[in-house]
């Protein structure tokens, strides 16, 4: 083999390579501000604005909640209340609001305590609990005691009335089908009239305030 | 700066040698490596169950040990290799501490090694183009900074002031490897992020390492070889820099594919820069145009077709990249093979062609033994079909599947069976890569292996010759 640096096929001069100082071609820099404004207009109109609730294929946050199920303006208050039914009351409701007959528990679905005209029972129920049977659906429950877990909810009274006001939208809305929102200043009116009875309520009690 | 400070191009040649005989032969060793799995893997498209008693040839192994082996085990050592001879000669000064760099190449390769048991034994990470696992990653970190730091100490001690476009883009590839790299193996590896922010992160990295690193690398061969070859100056400065800020700035954010389970600004800005890479393109291609219309010396299959094809495939694969990031397109093209066509065009293509240009060009000039160019040629006219027939037939089976995948009376399979074709063409072109790699390897190590059988000889015909004088005496 020869032993020559010196290549026949690749090198045709000594020293290193150099580079001429022609200007920049004018059309190359048009071109990329052209290209640079079309990228700019395409991300406004798929980008969504680095907003983080926007996924491919919808382009901005008022696209993504035209696709989200509408609820009749109650949605918020039906999520909190969900929640919180969860949390104080699916221990004998049962999150499906099937009760639990054996015990004495009665179901919510259909029920007409829960579908009455104003809510101004559940939320006495809520607030001070029941003693004795109750007749759902003419089916006699025998109640022991429904705790007063409107009054033990955590927070100021009217923190309490806000959660009870949840809590009765979620039940009427998920279990009755009625989409009238349950106001807080409803459950604080009518805990306010009831405000100083420590005993549960009975079924007769009940009926007397709301027929 | 005096004249007798300045090294001869020869003795910088050889400060070069130890170092680039480690990493080009390392890098060649890797690459029929690479083509063995990558044939293993193909073959799976022709008989599914060929390896059903042999896990290591498996898909699920095989794939991931193709594409670390092609990356990690030659692209980036013969990257690196490149840009420190580039480093030196343009800068007219001796490596520093040669023999440290090897020390750092042997230990990349040992590396990488680690890495494929790794795999081998189905202890890969899952990402793509990110397949090794981590105590592998760190090797290869460590020993990329170490060969990164000497390469950097070289150029700071550099004669000659004025800076050659090859210059910046090596620079650029010396930070911007150890920065991609680190930050994914921090974020993948030893603090993993959550849910889908891996896939943003490893997309971010392939998107960084195949369309930035790859491409700074291989231009700052390009732009050397260009003008040498043709014995014309390079046309023009300004155009080179402008290519390599607008690849810096643009293709930094490429990468994530539209469809992406991701936020819909990143992807969106994603495809944004994957189409503002046709500005670097047009300005590769109008630095070659300018540089090499009118200039004599014949191509025939020697080192400016090496180098005119890589640059050709750079710009077919940008442009087919640009292409799928239109919305009407990205719907058909996003996750079937179309972008691993391209992606495989511009590896094998543009980077492993540049490579090879450059390798054959330098590797004479360390050893001091010229390379037969009729071995050059061979290997040309093998790999460069053979590159097209992997790319291509993927390219047109990733379009087939994407058309069957958005017909909703197709079922699922028939989507996987219109792409078989192209794979099974594929195997051909991997084939073909496969020879054109051994040849490489043939080239690169004989080449190293003449190199010491000259000094063996000269060390020889010296002892011989003396011997009769001092009989004399």
């Amino acid at each position: 083999m020869n032993a020559d640096p010196k290549s026949s096929c690749s090198e045709t001069t000594e020293g290193e390579p150099t580079a001429t100082m022609t200007p920049m071609p004018v059309w190359l820099v048009a071109l990329m501000v052209s290209l640079l404004f079309l990228s700019a207009w395409y991300f406004d109109l798929y980008g969504g604005w680095f907003e983080s609730k926007v996924f491919s294929p919808y382009v901005s946050v008022a696209d993504v909640q035209r696709f989200q199920p509408k609820t009749g303006g109650i949605a918020d208050t039906v999520a909190r209340g969900k929640k919180l039914f969860a949390d104080n009351c699916a221990v004998c409701h049962m999150e499906t609001g099937v009760g639990n007959p054996a015990n004495g528990c009665p179901p919510l679905i259909d029920s007409e305590w829960v579908k009455s005209p104003t809510a101004t029972r559940i939320a006495m129920l809520i607030s001070k609990g029941l003693s004795g049977p109750i007749t759902v659906n003419g089916k006699v429950y025998n109640t022991g005691v429904m705790l007063a877990v409107g009054d033990s909810l955590p927070g100021s009274e009217a923190e309490k009335a806000e959660k009870i006001a949840a809590i009765a939208t979620y039940v009427r809305f998920q279990f009755g089908k009625i989409t009238v929102e349950t106001k807080t200043a409803q459950v604080q009116a009518v805990r306010e009239s009831i405000k100083d009875r420590t005993a549960n309520f009975t079924e007769e009690e009940l009926l007397k305030a709301e027929p | 700066m005096t004249a007798t400070s300045t090294p001869s191009p020869k003795q910088i040649d050889s400060s070069c040698r130890l170092p680039l005989f480690t990493l080009f032969s390392g890098a060649a060793v890797w690459l029929v490596m690479s083509c063995v799995f990558g044939i293993a893997a193909s073959m799976t498209f022709h008989k599914p169950d060929i390896f059903a008693e042999c896990t290591v040839g498996t898909y699920g192994r095989a794939y991931p040990a193709w594409s670390h082996l092609l990356v990690y085990g030659f692209a980036i050592p013969s990257g690196l290799g490149v840009g420190l001879w580039l480093l030196a000669r343009l800068g007219r000064v001796e490596v520093a501490k040669p023999f440290v760099i090897s020390i750092g190449a042997k230990l990349w390769h040992a590396g990488v090694l680690v890495g494929l048991v790794g795999i081998m034994n189905g202890q890969t990470s899952g990402y793509e183009w990110f397949e090794l696992p981590r105590y592998a990653a760190v090797i290869l970190l460590l020993a990329f900074m170490l060969m990164a730091i000497w390469a950097f100490v070289t150029y700071s001690r550099r004669n000659e002031e004025s800076l050659y476009p090859s210059q910046w883009f090596t620079l650029a590839s010396l930070f911007w490897f150890p920065w991609i790299f680190s930050t994914t193996i921090l974020l993948l590896q030893f603090f993993p992020v959550r849910g889908v922010v891996q896939s943003s992160v490893a997309w971010w990295f392939a998107g960084n390492l195949l369309n930035v690193w790859l491409t700074l690398s291989g231009l700052a061969a390009t732009f050397y070889l260009l003008p040498k070859l043709t014995n014309r100056p390079l046309q023009s400065h300004y155009l080179a820099l402008f290519v390599f800020w607008t690849v810096l700035i643009f293709g930094t954010w490429t990468g994530i594919p539209m469809h992406s389970p991701l936020p819909a600004w990143m992807s969106t800005l994603s495809s944004a820069a994957a189409v503002m890479m046709i500005v670097p393109m047009l300005a590769l291609a109008s630095v070659v145009f300018l540089t090499t219309i009118g200039a004599k010396t014949a191509c025939g299959g020697g080192l400016l077709c090496f180098s005119k094809f890589g640059v050709l495939s750079f710009n077919l694969a940008t442009l087919a990249a640009a292409i799928a990031a239109c919305p009407a397109i990205a719907r058909i093209t996003d996750f079937t093979w179309f972008n691993h066509g391209h992606t495989t065009l511009r590896l094998y293509g543009f980077f492993a062609m540049t490579m090879f240009a450059a390798i054959y060009y330098i590797l004479p000039k360390v050893s001091g033994v010229e390379i037969c160019p009729r071995r050059i040629k061979g290997h040309f006219w093998v790999a460069m079909p053979g590159a097209l027939l992997l790319a291509v037939p993927m390219i047109i089976g990733g379009i087939k599947q994407g058309l069957k995948l958005a017909d909703m009376s197709a079922p699922f399979l028939d989507s996987t069976k219109v792409a078989m074709l192209g794979f099974r063409i594929g195997t051909l072109g991997e084939v073909l890569i496969a020879i054109g790699a051994l040849i490489f390897l043939a080239n690169v190590l004989l080449s190293i292996i003449s190199h010491y059988r000259v000094i063996a000889k000269s060390a020889i015909a010296d002892a011989t010759a003396k011997q009769p004088t001092e009989v004399r005496l």
